[in-house]
């Protein structure tokens, strides 16, 4: 099945100054992805999001919404939010809706509906500098709903927001993310794109480290840890073995990576068969936070 | 462009502080409107009793003399309706709203054109307030209104408005480039009452003649009334058109200028 580009982005660049915010980053997002975005603050992926969104002028590089330069018409099948959510502080909620609606011309009558769905209606008539943190953000999803684009872009959508409210928003773009819409979620929590996003690119330095899917990255083989009496000979038993690399050693304990198909039971085999007893095995799932340190690491 | 009227009109008649500002300007305006004849006739009684020649009672708010006389005492004030707009445009900066509509899809010329929106209505709205003034006091004061003493001079009204546009468009270049709403206030107060004034004093007449904030008060020139007939001082009864066409160019570069920072700057 080939799926249809939405976001190729080429050798992106941008400076600030002596900063390199962005640098010659290249990015393919494909119909129905949720793709994270992960870095530290300040590896430039607002910055990235804000060129793509036609904000800010890049110093080199192209990219393309959907096969085409951007343009008005195609921001109005962008639902976005950067940063903090951004509203009249005195309007309702209502009312700031009503001019995003306008601007996106579509009609006020979805408007009701994404506020339900989002948890505002009661408050609908009430300011927005009235809401909460959590509120406010809620409201900004509400709004990047609204007229049903194909795309949305959420730039660190649970920030400052508490346990309950983290887990809401996060239901919530699950549940979009079901009905087939594509998804940009730019964040620095790594447990939140392993929870919600299906790929994922990792940046620093606006230099993307890395690119693929979050199932092959956790996925990506297995880390044992192991410890045997005579650590000389596992040493050496593991160094002559095709699928299997020490990653790092402390003190008595051996971190092993294998390669993927196969187990630490297959290990143990092995090094039973060259005669090297283990006093301790045990499997590490691999997660997306030390792949991402790895990453960092390098 | 009906959706860019919808969207000006709702962020500003719904927030208070807007209304606030204009009322504080309908009540300064419509207070020097009404009171300066009094005031006028009170400093020249009181300046009468030592002259040696009568200085006459006179009246401002006769037709025709009257359009020119309050149209010309509105433009001192013109510095209010430009921090009104000042205010609501840079606001747009601080909370960040521009660029969330232009992420929305709205484009930067949209965006441009909703500002002017904005900035047209205010001077509409100041001429429409300077216009019934004019009325109530006009017909207050004139005995024998005729056709054509009531038209006569009644294109102050236009001259007032276009003097207006070119203010303001001034007042949405420099919130446009400084962006901040107190550093904006500031700095075009200083450029209006103090820079371009002292400036004048220092540069080639040629050049100090037609700086655009000479000009544009250029437009409406010191009414000959009575009393500056006393003083043997003669101003113009007419618009020279030259001060339209400069003014004219003016708002048209101030605008322009304004829109090329919307469109080039990064959000």
């Amino acid at each position: 099945m080939v799926s249809e580009t939405i976001l190729s982005v080429q050798a992106l660049s941008k400076n600030f100054g002596k900063i390199k915010a962005v640098d010659k980053l290249s990015l393919e997002i494909k119909r129905g992805q949720v793709f994270g975005i992960l870095g530290p603050n300040g590896s430039g992926k607002t910055t990235t999001l804000g060129i793509v969104l036609g904000l800010i002028k890049p110093q080199s590089g192209d990219f393309k919404w959907f096969g085409k330069p951007i343009s008005s018409t195609l921001l109005r099948n962008i639902g976005s939010i950067l940063e903090t959510p951004l509203f009249y502080p005195y309007l309702s909620a209502t009312d700031n809706l009503k001019i995003i609606a306008d601007i996106k011309q579509v009609d006020y009558q979805g408007i009701d509906e994404k506020l339900k769905l989002v948890g505002l209606y009661d408050r609908r008539n009430h300011a927005f500098k009235t809401y909460s943190l959590g509120m406010k953000q809620r409201l900004a999803i509400a709004a990047a709903l609204l007229g049903n684009p194909e795309v949305l872009i959420l730039d660190e959508p649970t920030n400052g927001l508490d346990p309950q409210g983290i887990a809401e928003i996060r239901d919530l773009i699950k549940a979009i993310a079901l009905q087939g819409k594509t998804i940009i979620l730019a964040s620095h929590l790594l447990d939140e794109v392993q929870k919600v996003c299906t790929d994922v690119a990792v940046l620093q330095n606006g230099q993307c480290l890395f690119t693929g899917k979050v199932e092959t990255i956790t996925s990506q083989g297995l880390a044992v840890e192991a410890m045997a009496e005579h650590d000389e000979l596992l040493k050496q038993a593991i160094e002559s073995c095709a699928w299997a690399k020490i990653i790092d050693q402390q003190q008595k304990v051996f971190h092993i990576q294998l390669d993927s198909g196969h187990l630490a039971s297959d290990l143990n085999r092995y090094l039973l068969e060259h005669e090297v007893a283990l006093s301790h095995l045990t499997t590490i799932k691999k997660t997306l936070e030390r792949h991402f340190l790895e990453l960092l690491k390098n | 462009m009906k959706y860019l009227y919808r969207i000006t009109g709702r962020k500003l008649f719904k927030s208070r502080i807007f209304w606030m500002m204009i009322l504080l300007y309908v009540i300064s305006i419509t207070s020097l409107l009404f009171g300066i004849e009094a005031f006028i006739n009170k400093v020249a009684s009181n300046a009468n009793k030592n002259s040696p020649v009568p200085i006459p009672e006179f009246s401002l708010y006769t037709f025709p003399y009257i359009w020119q006389n309050l149209s010309f005492l509105s433009g001192f004030l013109k510095l209010l309706p430009a921090l009104i707009l000042i205010v609501f445009v840079s606001a747009e900066y601080s909370y960040k709203t521009m660029r969330q509509h232009m992420m929305n899809g709205l484009s930067r010329l949209d965006y441009f054109f909703s500002q002017f929106i904005f900035l047209f209505g205010m001077a509409l709205f100041s001429t429409l307030v300077l216009l019934i003034i004019t009325l109530i006091l006009g017909f207050q004061h004139t005995e024998t209104i005729t056709f054509a003493n009531f038209f006569n001079n009644s294109f102050y009204l236009l001259a007032y408005f276009l003097e207006l546009l070119a203010f303001f468009s001034i007042a949405f270049f420099v919130t446009s480039l400084l962006r901040r709403s107190g550093l904006s206030i500031l700095t075009f107060s200083l450029l209006y009452v103090v820079i371009e004034p002292i400036s004048r004093f220092y540069l080639p007449e040629a050049i100090a003649q037609n700086m655009p904030f000479k000009r544009i008060g250029n437009l409406i020139d010191v009414p000959n009334t009575s009393l500056m007939k006393l003083f043997g001082v003669n101003f113009r009864t007419y618009i020279d058109h030259f001060d339209i066409i400069l003014s004219l160019a003016y708002s048209l570069l101030f605008l322009f200028l304004s829109y090329q920072l919307i469109k080039k700057r990064d959000l």
